[in-house]
């Protein structure tokens, strides 16, 4: 048996029923809308949640993924894609980026103030002269490297640089996205405050960004982090409904494993 | 052969993944903000795509997985819009530009397919409006071709009465449009 004739074609259908399957299938945006949309996506980017990234566990085999620069297979409008390893929250991650550039600077300023440049603090490289400059300045992302914890992330610095690929856009358009940004900010509150064992605190951030965002952009992340909120708050049955109603809807998510955790060990 | 760039992947398949939210029950306005979203899945996961399927495929169940999530937290908007009755279906007719009138069929068509159930909505989709075989549709939703099949006939037979039932609504006009 093969498959039918498709409605839209009209043959033997009623041509009310096939001009509006063809409405169906003309459905497009508006010319450019990907084009002017490109500088708030690179921006959501920059702004990931690292936490969100896949678990490398998720992907079998995949603990030393075997392209470091992964999430952007060789861009080619950008910089080299040099990835910074960082565990902190993503609000940190450009904190982190831009310690590591000024770091970098001084690191350079330092050296070439130094009287004796040979006895440079990289380790590695210490037997000709142009040597330690390029050390000091790849050393403080070595650093970061080393400080990272053992669930390292690799976070591509590029994210942020992205809409520099795209001057003509980037010009156009206005970069930031404040509605995301204030979600991000009552997010990161909201987890400094769980960390800081204001369980209370958490849970009113927690009820604004539910009003406030209903259908926020960072909608996994905050669901996961309520979970921990209500924990936290010594309703354990309630946050073991909210982390199987998560693990229900997003049977894939990377956070499962976490929440698994989290509802078993109480 | 070089693996896309996320940026040439967004750019060139943003139309294609806003138009298949829409078709699968995201309203327009909420539709750029899911559609980052899907890209943001995307950019995720683009290193882990294995070309067993097309990218397009590829992106249809992305797309699939996240207007199922919308759905599931919006259900009473969506209850809102879905309801034809409430949709006022002759608003502008007398103007009759062209692209009010496409726009209208457009409404129209998704309000019908909002009816359709869940299951039957995607089978719909996937081989009316993507184009895709029974045996492709099968092996993407992970179900059997007899079940495909089944769906296909459901969902074309509920598609079809809806507009002949529409369509006779409409030929009683409710002249209550303000002019």
């Amino acid at each position: 048996m093969s498959d039918p004739e498709r409605l839209f074609k009209g043959r033997g259908t009623d041509p009310e029923v096939a001009q509006l399957v063809q409405s169906l299938r003309g459905i497009a945006p508006d010319a450019n809308r990907g084009l002017g949309s490109w500088a708030s996506m690179a921006e959501k980017i920059a702004a990931l949640p690292l936490a969100a990234v896949p678990n490398p566990s998720a992907a079998p085999g995949a603990v030393n993924p075997p392209a470091p620069a992964a999430p952007l297979p060789a861009p080619v409008s950008l910089p080299p894609a040099a990835p910074l390893v960082a565990s902190a929250s993503k609000l940190f991650a450009l904190k982190l980026t831009a310690l590591a550039l000024a770091s970098a600077v001084a690191g350079v300023v330092f050296w070439r103030t130094s009287a004796v440049p040979q006895r440079s603090i990289a380790p590695a490289s210490t037997a000709s002269a142009p040597a330690p400059r390029v050390a000091l300045v790849a050393l403080p992302l070595a650093a970061e490297t080393a400080g990272a914890s053992s669930g390292a992330i690799r976070v591509p610095v590029s994210a942020r640089e992205m809409p520099l690929g795209a001057p003509a856009v980037s010009a156009a358009l206005p970069i930031r996205s404040s509605a995301l940004e204030a979600e991000a900010s009552l997010l990161a509150k909201m987890r400094a405050e769980l960390r800081s064992g204001q369980a209370r605190a958490a849970l009113s951030t927690l009820n604004q960004l539910q009003s406030t965002f209903p259908h926020g952009a960072l909608l996994q992340e905050r669901e996961v982090l309520a979970v921990e909120v209500l924990a936290a708050t010594g309703n354990l049955a309630a946050a073991k409904r909210k982390a199987n109603a998560f693990i229900a809807a997003h049977p894939a998510s990377p956070h499962n494993a976490k929440l698994e955790r989290l509802v078993e060990a109480r | 052969m070089n693996a896309p760039t996320f940026r040439e992947v967004y750019l060139a398949h943003f139309d294609y993944v806003w138009g298949t939210l829409r078709r699968l029950g995201v309203r327009e306005q909420d539709t750029q903000d899911i559609a980052q979203k899907v890209f943001l899945v995307v950019y995720l996961k683009l290193d882990q795509f294995e070309h067993r399927a097309t990218l397009r495929t590829w992106l249809f169940r992305i797309c699939m997985h996240a207007a199922s999530d919308y759905r599931r937290s919006a259900p009473v908007r969506r209850e809102v819009v879905t309801e034809p009755a409430q949709m006022d279906l002759l608003a502008g007719s007398s103007e009759a530009l062209l692209q009010r009138e496409s726009r209208r069929r457009v409404e129209i068509a998704e309000a019908i397919l909002n009816r359709l159930p869940e299951a039957q909505r995607l089978v719909f989709v996937l081989f009316e409006l993507e184009e895709m075989s029974g045996p492709e549709i099968a092996e993407l939703l992970g179900i059997s071709l007899g079940t495909v099949r089944s769906r296909m006939r459901l969902a074309r037979e509920s598609f079809t009465r809806e507009v002949t039932r529409l369509s006779h609504k409409l030929e009683t006009p409710r002249k209550q449009v303000s002019s």
